[in-house]
């Protein structure tokens, strides 16, 4: 819910948008099109769906304040401080905390949120937002596209909830020209959006027909010879089996249900996903700034160095099948 | 079956299910009546089969005299035909006196027969209740009608009540049938004939039974058999051992069994009046009963509703989700874990003989028991064999308890004790110690068979989804519970993966750590029990005085050890075969039990024993013994006098310190008694040189320890010891040096105690080779006295020790000097040479 004073909207990741009279004060022109309102793509009622997509999108990448990740780096090749200050600036509305100046943290954080988008709504659409500031300095924003957007060749139309259009006026739907868009999918090699969302709406079925979820107004806890204990077990598989492509571990270690083994197989396996998606809002992510870089005449490129890759994965996988993994360093893959 | 998830929550699946799970439990309910129904009536079928084998002997004896008779009558009846004419007219008319059977004409002979049947077998049966109705109400009046029913329900007495209401009812049918005009034939008159036979001389047998049902031991039989049945039944070679109904059946049958093994025993203790072999066959029969569930109890699946459920709570912060969200749902605390008791049939059974030796020691029953406890030894192995530590020590600590409980043990300072008195709490005691050496012992050689090998051996055993597979292996008890977890992961597995992730190796790696941890647990407290159960009870008689009791059951204990510490080494080298199967380093918790400490603990031990030995050794040497009793004050002093020279070899002064006065004292004081108790020798002191010769040889090598270990406080407690404990009179140096003068003139020295004093030779050199190493000036300082007993190489024999200590303390009393003309001074000699 958004924050009284700040106008900060908090999704159930975590990760914060900042818009409204903070940024705006400094503001004094910009070409904004699209309008921000609160949109709940997911309600996260749900337990597990809500440890998904925390585990799903949260730890891509490693934080630069997190010790073990120092050897971890995101740069400008070659380095160029202005160009760092573009990306920082453009990249600042993904920011949790104020990182304006900090490039690699505004990346970091960036993918993040991409992620989380993706893992809940299967597509992230954002603005290029061109600002000119009171000093007559130029920056631009990558400001998230809330809402239902239709994808057209040549715009993207953004349509607006009811309330906001009665209540201030506006249109139903407003456009923006495609150009001006920076649209991130779901990615194929994971199945696509499509096949994702049907699956992710599927998982949530299942959940939601957990009888724990609903103890007390459980309509067959009346009935003779019911057990719920075997019923909610089955759910319980039903979701493991559910999560067997992604390779979640449904963050459980060493329980009832498998052996550590697996557990940290599955943890494994869903790191190697991660890595994919990772690999890919970087790839994409890239080559908009680069594109943007370009169109200001900026030719140095974003480099990643000392990411964990997922041949490093592979190769942890078939240690720990052979069993010689040393425990300590199986963190690293883990954390 | 994989069903959809979504079928669970329709209403019509759990009606369905509950439907399934009736009819197959109705369908079973009927199949086990109809197995039981034919399991008796083959029972009884055998059993008639068996009387009648039984019988034949009997029935062909009778239908041979009848044969004989009728020939008799044959050929009398011929005999007459030919001679009636020449006999004389007398014999003819007495003939025609004799009256003459009407049956052969007359079809009422059959009547009379079956009449005649029918009137015996119901007199006899009615009699037979009679009997079994006053048994009831005298023997076994004050008993539950449980008990009492297994009189009438005895099989065998069953089986031939049985027959007789059958004969009697056939025999009414038959006089019945014949009221209507249908008369029997041959065939049913024969049959009649032969069953009314059998059915008699079974009498002789079953009736001379009958009179049994007097000693509680008879009814034990049926009472163990069907527990033992019951037992079967919930084992994976039950029938349906995998149905909770069935489980909680055959847990109630059980329970009652259990009840009536503890009335019977009841029966044969009445205060002062115990039957004391009844009491034997039942506490052996318990027995009986308890090892068999034991060796059955690893194929009793651990969820079976045979082993009854206690409730465990758990805290909020510790459960899972799934516990916290109904907890949090219907505002109730976390749902407690049922938790299985998996000894309840133990600990009834125990509990049933601990009580039971309660009284009988209470009533000064020691001879039984003693033999009582001697019964106890196979269920103690058999413990041993699952490492059920629990039920062993709950043994041990009842008749713990019960010895305490005995006759008062206490003495007064001076009293002095008889053999005779205490003979039988000393069988007791032995009986008593060896129930926990076997124990213990059984114990770590059990533990010492699951190498690596064999753990894989037992694993490869199993079909995972196969329930009966798992308990088919020979894991310990507590493994199951993994085991059962590893059959849930499995299955889990395959249902998401479609097949197996988790390898072979991961499981064996898991199933050993729990082995290893379980094992290191149980391995040192099995250990300690010697501390709790000899120890503790040296220590009971030892507060109360009672010199003879205590040495006795630390002479046992100090026996046991060195069996330990051999046990302790064969599992070492098992627990280090089992390292191969931890393939993922650090994953798993690798505890192995700490044999060195281990080692240390019973070294320890050893020495706690041996100061209750050391304490009490010198009243022990003036108690009278005659070869009727063990010589406690004898095997004293081979005790301290071994223990004396492992002193030496460890440099351990303080033990030394500790025993040597008392081991002075003792055979000082005992020497006088050997004398006594040796009178009937031709030559007594061929006996009694042995004590102060050791002794002085022992103090002769303090003197060598002292220089080797540059110690001199060894010889000063030596010299003390001997200035406060031996009053130097010129009669004492005499007695002294003429017991040395014997051994080298009389016995030519050598003797019977030679074993000792080689082992003393064999320390020292294993000694003195060691501190010549680290200080290599060790021979070349040495005193000219004693450099003659420094050889490396050589045993040293020509050289006496015990003649060194002579010399140096006896000698120096220079009067006594002239005391002793006749002795051999092969030493003072050499030393007159160097100088």
């Amino acid at each position: 819910m958004p924050c009284q004073k700040c106008n900060v909207i908090y999704l159930i990741t975590g990760a914060i948008f900042i818009d409204g009279p903070q940024l705006m004060a400094m503001i004094k022109s910009s070409d904004r099109i699209s309008v921000h309102f609160q949109d709940e793509a997911y309600s996260g009622d749900e337990i597990k769906t809500t440890m998904f997509v925390e585990d799903f999108s949260q730890n891509l990448v490693p934080y630069t304040y997190t010790a073990n990740r120092t050897q971890v780096r995101c740069e400008l090749k070659p380095a160029d401080k202005a160009a760092s200050k573009l990306i920082a600036d453009l990249l600042a509305p993904f920011s949790q905390f104020n990182s304006r100046g900090d490039m690699a943290r505004s990346v970091w954080n960036a993918i993040g949120v991409i992620a989380n988008i993706l893992v809940t709504r299967g597509e992230a659409i954002f603005e290029i937002v061109t600002n000119v500031d009171e000093n007559d300095i130029k920056s631009f924003s990558l400001v998230r596209m809330a809402g239902q957007c239709s994808i057209k060749k040549q715009k993207i139309i953004q349509y607006l909830p009811v309330h906001l259009t009665q209540a201030k006026g506006l249109p139903a739907s407003l456009e923006i020209p495609r150009e001006k868009c920076v649209v991130i999918t779901f990615p194929e090699t994971l199945g696509g959006k499509k096949k994702y969302l049907k699956w992710f709406a599927k998982f949530r079925e299942i959940e939601s027909a957990d009888p724990y979820n609903h103890f007390l107004r459980n309509p067959l806890s009346d009935k003779k010879g019911y057990d719920s204990i075997k019923h909610h077990a089955v759910h319980e598989l039903a979701l493991w089996s559910a999560t067997k492509g992604f390779g979640w571990n449904h963050r459980s270690s060493s329980n009832k249900l498998f052996s550590n083994y697996y557990t940290i197989y599955r943890t494994l396996k869903f790191r190697k996903t991660q890595f994919i998606l990772r690999d890919y809002i970087i790839s994409e992510l890239t080559e908009h700034i680069h594109n943007i870089l370009k169109q200001i005449s900026f030719s140095s490129q974003l480099v990643f160095s000392g990411l964990l890759t997922i041949a490093d994965i592979d190769e942890a996988l078939e240690e720990w099948n052979k069993g010689s993994m040393d425990i300590e360093r199986m963190g690293s893959y883990l954390s | 079956m994989k069903l959809p998830y979504k079928i669970y929550s329709f209403k019509w699946y759990w009606s369905l299910n509950r439907q399934r799970e009736k009819s197959r439990f109705k369908f079973r309910k009927l199949l086990f009546k109809a197995r039981k129904l034919y399991s008796n009536e083959t029972y009884k079928g055998k059993t008639a089969l068996n009387y009648l084998f039984i019988t034949t002997q009997s029935i062909l004896r009778a239908v041979l005299s009848v044969l004989v008779l009728y020939n008799i009558e044959h050929f009398a009846d011929a005999y007459w035909q030919e001679h009636m004419a020449t006999m004389p007219l007398w014999v003819s008319h007495l003939i025609d006196l004799i009256p003459k059977t009407t049956y052969t004409a007359d079809k009422d002979a059959v009547l009379y027969l079956l009449s005649v049947i029918a009137s015996v077998t119901g007199v006899t049966l009615a009699l037979f209740y009679t009997i079994l109705a006053t048994l009831a109400s005298t023997a076994y009046a004050k008993v539950q009608s449980s008990i009492r029913n297994l009189i009438i329900y005895d099989k065998d007495t069953q089986a031939y009540l049985r027959r007789l209401t059958n004969l009697t009812a056939f025999s009414i049918t038959i006089l019945m049938a014949m009221g209507f005009h249908f008369y029997p034939g041959n065939l049913i008159l024969i049959t009649l004939f032969l069953f009314s036979l059998t059915t008699l001389f079974g009498l002789l047998k079953i009736g001379m039974g009958v009179y049994n049902f007097f000693e509680p031991s008879v009814i034990a039989r049926p009472v163990a058999n069907n527990l033992s049945k019951a037992i079967t039944e919930v084992t994976i070679k039950g029938q349906y051992w995998d149905d909770r109904s069935f489980q909680n059946f055959n847990y109630d049958q059980a329970f009652i069994q259990v009840k009536n093994l503890k009335l019977i025993t009841d029966l044969c203790i009445k205060g002062d009046d115990l039957k004391e072999d009844s009491f034997k066959t039942i506490v052996d029969s318990s027995i009986s009963v308890l090892r068999f569930y034991l060796s059955q109890k690893p194929r009793i699946p651990r969820e079976s509703l045979w082993f009854p459920e206690r409730l465990s709570y758990k805290s909020y912060f510790e459960s899972d989700m799934s516990a916290r969200s109904i907890s949090r749902q219907s505002r109730t605390y976390i749902t407690p874990e049922k938790i299985r008791d998996f000894y309840w049939l133990e600990e009834k059974v125990i509990d049933n003989i601990s009580l039971s030796l309660e009284i009988i020691i209470r009533h000064k029953f020691v001879k039984v028991f003693s033999d009582t406890i001697q019964l106890l030894y196979p269920l103690e192995r058999t413990l041993s064999f699952s490492l059920d530590l629990k039920t062993g020590e709950s043994i041990l600590k009842h008749l713990l308890l019960n010895l305490k409980s005995a006759k008062s043990c206490e003495v007064k300072p001076g009293e002095s004790l008889q053999y005779e008195d205490w003979i039988d709490y000393m069988e007791a005691i032995e009986a008593y110690s060896l129930a926990v050496f076997h124990f213990q012992i059984s114990f770590l050689n059990r533990a010492a068979k699951f190498t690596a090998q064999k753990i894989n051996t037992e694993y490869e055993k199993i079909i995972w989804g196969k329930v009966d597979s798992i308990y088919s292996t020979d894991f310990l008890p507590e493994l199951y519970e993994v085991i059962d977890l590893i059959n849930t992961f499995v299955k889990n597995e395959k249902f998401v993966e479609g097949e197996l992730v988790t390898p072979d190796w991961y499981f064996i790696q898991q199933l050993t750590s729990v082995h290893l941890e379980v094992l290191t647990k149980k391995i040192e407290k099995s250990i300690r029990l010697y501390d709790e159960y000899i120890l503790a009870l040296a220590a009971y008689f030892d507060s109360n005085g009672n010199y003879l009791l205590c040495s006795f059951i630390a002479q046992k204990g100090y026996e046991y050890i060195i069996k330990y510490q051999f046990a302790l080494s064969e599992l070492e080298a098992t627990l280090n075969t089992l390292d191969s199967l931890e393939v993922l380093k650090a994953e798993y918790k690798w505890e192995k039990p700490d044999i060195a400490g281990l080692r240390q603990l019973l070294k320890d031990y050893d020495w706690r024993g041996l100061k209750y030995i050391a304490k009490y050794a010198e009243q022990l040497a003036v108690l009278q013994w005659d070869s009727r009793f063990p010589d406690l004050y004898s095997y004293t002093y081979s005790i301290i006098n071994t223990y004396i020279n492992s002193t030496f070899k460890s440099n351990d002064y303080n033990k030394f310190e500790e025993i040597f006065p008392l081991f002075l004292s003792a055979t000082v004081s005992g020497y006088n008694t050997l004398t006594k108790n040796f009178q009937h020798y031709t030559l007594p002191y061929r006996i009694t040189y042995q004590t102060l010769l050791d002794l002085m040889e022992i103090s002769g090598y303090a003197y060598l320890y002292a220089y080797l270990y540059s110690d001199t406080r060894y010889w000063k407690i030596v010299k003390t010891a001997w200035d406060n404990l031996y009053p130097i009179t010129e009669d004492n140096i005499k007695l002294a040096v003429a017991n040395y003068s014997i051994y080298k003139t009389r016995v030519l020295g050598t003797g019977i105690n030679f074993g000792e004093k080689h082992q003393r030779q064999l320390v020292f050199r294993e000694v003195l080779n060691k501190q010549n190493e680290q200080h290599p000036l060790l021979l070349t300082d040495a005193p000219p006295y004693i450099e003659p007993y420094l050889s490396l190489r050589e045993m040293g024999g020509y050289y006496e020790v015990s003649e060194l200590f002579i010399e140096l303390y006896f000698f120096t009393f220079l009067e006594a000097r002239n005391a002793v003309p006749k002795m051999q001074r092969n030493l003072f000699d050499h030393w007159c040479h160097i100088y």
